[in-house]
């Protein structure tokens, strides 16, 4: 595996939400809005790839027989330095996210990928693979954050969580412009779906997405399995011509 | 700062000894059953102690 | 602290606040050990025993050794170890003194290790902060009710859902729903259903 492959193969591949199913509790939980969503994101890849880095120097020091003790300390770590991080940099992220925070530390993705790669590869290879883990994670959150926000307030706003780069907070996408240019004094949140909002939102949502996913892979398993069929078919058509014209052959012969 | 550093040794001492006095603790014969048939396919935690058994 | 604050406390929990609709916590059981009533109640009993044990531990520990020293940073990695020896010691001690409880609920206990509603709910106990209008011990003892709430809410939803879902397999699903997608939708159907109790404590 080159190292490009080992960087992006849980964007699609791989995806750690939507092909594994990793982390189901934050992506149900704080994907609320695409902010939320998208900071979440930003802390799972600084405590993914910090602690693959760390377990794959200590791999050869820790004893094979304490191996999830060990791991389950270094996340720690990290998930408390991030903790602080948050607090001190973007305070309303770290109000809004509560307690899913420290909840990192049990997210079935960071002890999955030590266990399964930090454990037994290089530290290049492990920061590599960390980090496009953790981007491939980010990537289903913002994607879920998107859809639920979308479909919730008709825009997707930036700047209310997470204060980098802008001084107020400012709306990247609404549907406001495209209505206005036929009726005067229309405003799309009047009309979003709430419910997009609430709990029950968030498990619709990702089942509505996780159904589309799948939709797409069977139509393309189908499509793969007629071409399938029709090659055989066109192959035993061109076995029975050839037959047929040695059967030709050999009775011209016998004439 | 020293209590720190005690509570967090031994906090660990302590994970570290259940963990290993745990896993030395043979699982009674007829409980192997039940185990299989828990569907263990569905979840995919890693911690679990089970999945280590599988591999090793 | 009255009797009847700590029955409110518990409706709450369980039904109003539930841990698996609401709070979003657990839903790897949630969606993983369903597939089976019996496998569902296991868990859940699992749940609720080290739910309570853990809670009340992490809150003493906090209020008597972390405020005390100032050394409240270390919440994180002191909860998540004491949850961890906990399950391992509570797995050891039914593995050697009870085959019948084991087998039925000690299977699924190296799965709580990483469960977020373990840690989730203590971590709860002390962001609501029960000592800035209690005593110290009155909070122990509200800690320690809400997590048996939280237990208790978990096992009726794990239960609920998996006579659900034994129903749902039977049932004719379009292929690209099977499996997770639909489980998800009867999730926010029942979540819908719980937004109805907000209002009853």
């Amino acid at each position: 595996m080159t190292k490009l492959q080992n960087l992006t193969k849980g964007f699609f591949k791989e995806n750690p939400i939507f092909v594994y199913l990793l982390g189901m509790c934050p992506s149900l939980a704080v994907t609320g809005s695409f902010e939320t969503a998208l900071g979440m994101g930003i802390l799972v890849v600084f405590v993914l790839t910090l602690s693959n880095v760390a377990i794959s120097i200590f791999r050869n020091l820790i004893p094979t027989e304490v191996r999830t003790p060990a791991y389950i300390v270094i996340i720690a770590t990290f998930v408390t330095i991030v903790q602080m991080l948050t607090n001190a940099f973007a305070l309303d992220l770290s109000i809004a996210l509560g307690v899913f925070i420290p909840l990192i530390v049990v997210n079935c993705l960071i002890l999955g990928r030590a266990e399964a790669f930090a454990s037994k590869n290089s530290i290049i290879d492990s920061a590599i693979d960390g980090f496009g883990m953790g981007l491939g994670f980010t990537l289903g959150l913002v994607v879920i954050g998107i859809f639920r926000e979308f479909l919730a307030t008709g825009g997707i706003m930036y700047g209310i969580y997470l204060p980098f780069f802008v001084d107020a907070p400012v709306t990247l996408f609404s549907l406001d412009w495209i209505i206005n240019l036929f009726a005067t004094d229309f405003a799309i949140t009047d009309y979003g779906l709430k419910i997009f909002t609430s709990p029950a939102g968030a498990f619709m949502s990702i089942g509505l997405i996780l159904s589309f996913i799948n939709f797409r892979r069977l139509r393309k398993e189908r499509k793969i399995n007629i071409e399938k069929q029709k090659m055989i078919e066109e192959k035993k058509r061109i076995a029975l011509e050839k037959k047929k014209a040695k059967e030709a052959l050999v009775k011209a012969g016998a004439e | 700062m020293w209590p720190a550093i005690i509570l967090i040794v031994s906090l660990v001492a302590i994970y570290i000894a259940s963990y290993i006095l745990n896993k030395r603790t043979p699982i009674p014969e007829e409980c192997r059953e039940a185990l299989d048939e828990a569907s263990c396919s569905a979840c995919s935690n890693f911690s679990c102690s089970h999945k280590v058994e599988e591999e090793e | 602290m009255d009797f009847a604050s700590l029955g409110a406390a518990i409706i709450f929990a369980m039904l109003i606040n539930n841990v698996i609709l609401m709070q979003f916590l657990g839903i790897c059981p949630f969606l993983g050990v369903s597939k089976r009533t019996s496998s569902a109640i296991g868990m859940s009993g699992a749940v609720l025993f080290v739910m309570v044990i853990a809670s009340m531990a992490a809150y003493l520990i906090y209020y008597y050794i972390l405020v005390p020293y100032n050394i409240e940073y270390l919440q994180i990695i002191v909860f998540i170890l004491v949850i961890a020896s906990l399950v391992q010691l509570v797995e050891m001690v039914l593995k050697k003194f009870s085959k019948p409880l084991y087998k039925s609920l000690g299977i699924y206990l190296p799965l709580i290790t990483t469960n977020c509603a373990i840690l989730g709910v203590a971590q709860g106990n002390i962001i609501s902060d029960f000592p800035s209008t209690m005593s110290v011990g009155a909070g122990f003892v509200l800690a320690s009710v809400t997590a048996l709430g939280t237990g208790l809410g978990f096992g009726l939803i794990m239960f609920a859902f998996s006579s659900i879902r034994e129903k749902l397999e039977s049932s004719n699903v379009p292929e690209s729903w099977k499996g997770v997608p639909i489980s998800l939708v009867v999730a926010g159907l029942m979540s819908i259903a719980f937004i109805g109790l907000v209002g009853i404590v």
